[in-house]
């Protein structure tokens, strides 16, 4: 009989959870994070469902500028358009032109941190100084400076919100790769005799991820506030396109009539914001060791 | 006649500062036979770790090998090319590391970390490499290897991680395995079933092994011939029986008077006094002689030769040659 619940001791010790439930069961203690996730996965389900009772722009001239009301959640803007309708397809908007230009920038800039972190030298005071360069700039300037280069549009945008992404990744992906090329498993791939390439995505690569996890989802806050901005300084989607900064530029001329017309735009983005920025928080905790 | 199947010969590496090159490898010249252990004891700070990863090219930036040649089966690897010596290491040469539990990528399930050298090596197919990877966790010893195949690296103990490195070492056949303190970060329970475990691998495969150490214990225990170094010098070899019953270098002498010992009374352990000298800090002749008892005029002026004093024989001392030529 003791010898069985020995060996039964023996094939439980055997069974281990995958890091990945014990992520998330780390993560879900996190009320604000949890809450903020959930915020974020139902702002997507929105942007991919498009629940909009009505047509983002059928206009009704006999109701403009109204209040919010049974029948206009968020009332109606100058042409009489629904605003709830537009917010949510805005949200589409805004969650696309982040996350598309958020994802190329982080792309490029890990591609970029790497090969800095792992050759060094001269490839490395190339792409870093290039960097700081970038970085010198105060953030939308830059944002503006290449929608003016390159032309104002929604794919403009997307473009700006990548290049301006680039530094921010290249620094932290690199100075992660400085800290895993250290490492003595590294130097133990090396000595059965993998390849760069190899050694850089497979075995460093992975130990930059959850930086690059966490500062990925602080980018995209970042870069729905550029996206607005640049929408509200007319640089990027056109007024008659529903994005939220641009629904926000159309409402500044009735500030002093119909302040709903600023508030739920605004309100959209602040939000949004936010739980994009809790999120990244959480994730930080969760994914770092040090922080128990 | 046994095969050499590593050579190092004159081997000198030294590394860049910001003011000047320091040496930290001179003139070591060792060989290891196929079937052999050959063990490498010193000092921290004393060469032994620099010199392994030299045979390997695994020195970190600043170093480089500035003379000699280490010759693999008679080919001098230091002119190869990085690619043909990336195809070297793991295929005929692998190394274990002192800390196996960071030795591990951990981030990446064990048993596709051992595929990894027999894809890349034998050109294996995934199913394969999974197939070999399972027959090597199984060879060294462990229970459960397809269990084991799936786990991460932080879900085995110490002992069984470098278990896992070993199979993953000896899993392309090499003809050479450096072992580089393979058991000082193991529990003193699990340091004897490793050694065991090397030592059988070596005796199936019939591979030369270079032990890398500063346990002398070890060394009497694995080893068939021993190379004493200090400050990146080699000042004695011999076969390791010879060694332990007639030690001639003082700093040999040194070495085996400090091994505790049990119930041996004495409330203070012996040491040799003083410390290894600092790399930029070289005293001009015998690098020992300030630490040495028995230390001469000459032995503060001039370094001693690594004299050959029989076949299997070597020795760097003042003292010992100066004795040799007065019974001669």
């Amino acid at each position: 009989m003791k010898v069985n619940t020995e060996i039964k001791k023996k094939q439980e010790d055997y069974k281990f959870e995958s890091p990945m439930i014990e992520l998330s069961r780390k993560f879900l203690k996190k009320k604000v994070a949890t809450v903020s996730f959930f915020f974020i996965l139902f702002l997507i389900i929105l942007a991919i469902f498009q629940p909009t009772p009505y047509d983002i722009s059928q206009t009704d001239y006999s109701n403009t500028l109204s209040k919010p009301s049974a029948e206009h959640w968020f009332g109606t803007d100058e042409y009489g358009r629904d605003i709830f309708s537009r917010i949510v397809y805005g949200t589409k908007l805004s969650l696309t032109v982040a996350i598309v230009g958020v994802t190329v920038g982080a792309v490029i800039g890990s591609i970029l941190g790497l090969i800095a972190g792992y050759y060094r030298g001269i490839p490395e005071m190339i792409i870093m100084r290039t960097c700081d360069v970038l970085l010198a700039f105060p953030g939308l300037l830059l944002a503006i400076g290449i929608v003016a280069i390159i032309g104002p549009g929604l794919i403009n945008v997307v473009i700006a919100i990548a290049i301006y992404g680039i530094p921010n990744f290249t620094r932290i992906i690199r100075s992660s790769t400085l800290a895993i090329k250290e490492l003595l498993y590294v130097e133990a791939s090396q000595s059965i005799g993998v390849s760069d390439l190899r050694l850089l995505f497979k075995h460093i690569f992975p130990g930059t991820v959850p930086a690059l996890i966490v500062s990925y989802t602080m980018r995209l806050g970042t870069a729905i506030i550029t996206a607005a901005s640049l929408s509200f300084l007319g640089f990027g989607a056109s007024p008659s396109n529903p994005d939220w900064g641009a629904m926000l530029s159309s409402g500044r001329n009735y500030i002093g009539i119909a302040p709903h017309m600023l508030f739920y735009p605004g309100l959209a983005i602040f939000l949004t914001v936010l739980g994009f920025n809790l999120l990244g928080d959480g994730l930080r905790d969760t994914l770092d060791p040090k922080l128990d | 006649m046994s095969i050499k199947l590593l050579e190092v010969k004159n081997l000198t590496t030294e590394f860049k500062t910001d003011k000047k090159s320091l040496t930290a490898v001179k003139n070591v010249s060792f060989y290891v036979n196929q079937g052999e252990v050959v063990g490498l004891v010193g000092e921290s700070g004393s060469g032994k770790s620099v010199t392994s990863l030299s045979v390997l090219r695994l020195l970190p930036e600043n170093g480089y090998i500035s003379e000699g040649e280490v010759l693999l089966s008679q080919n001098n690897i230091l002119n190869l090319d990085q690619k043909s010596i990336r195809n070297i290491r793991g295929s005929e040469i692998a190394m274990i590391f002192q800390d196996p539990m960071s030795s591990l990528n951990p981030v990446i399930k064990v048993g596709e970390q051992l595929m990894e050298c027999t894809m890349l090596h034998l050109k294996h197919t995934k199913k394969e490499a999974k197939a070999h990877a399972i027959e090597m966790i199984k060879q060294v010893g462990i229970s459960a290897p397809e269990d084991v195949f799936n786990r991460y690296p932080h879900q085995l103990s110490g002992g069984m991680s470098q278990r896992i490195m070993i199979a993953m070492a000896l899993s392309c056949n090499p003809k050479v395995l450096i072992a580089d303190e393979p058991t000082t970060a193991l529990d003193v329970t699990i340091q004897a079933q490793v050694l065991d475990l090397i030592t059988e691998m070596k005796e199936q495969s019939n591979i030369g092994v270079l032990l890398i150490t500063h346990d002398l214990g070890v060394v009497a225990e694995m080893c068939d011939r021993v190379i004493v170094m200090y400050c990146g010098r080699i000042v004695e070899s011999a076969e390791v029986s010879c060694l332990f019953e007639n030690p001639l270098h003082p700093y040999t002498q040194g070495l085996i008077a400090s091994v505790p010992k049990i119930g041996s009374g004495s409330d203070i352990l012996p040491y040799i006094k003083g410390r290894v000298p600092d790399l930029s800090q070289m005293p001009i002749g015998c690098k020992f002689a300030p630490r040495c008892d028995g230390a001469i005029e000459k032995c503060f002026i001039e370094e001693p030769l690594l004299i050959q004093l029989d076949n299997q024989r070597q020795c760097r001392c003042h003292l010992v040659s100066e004795r040799g030529e007065r019974n001669a």
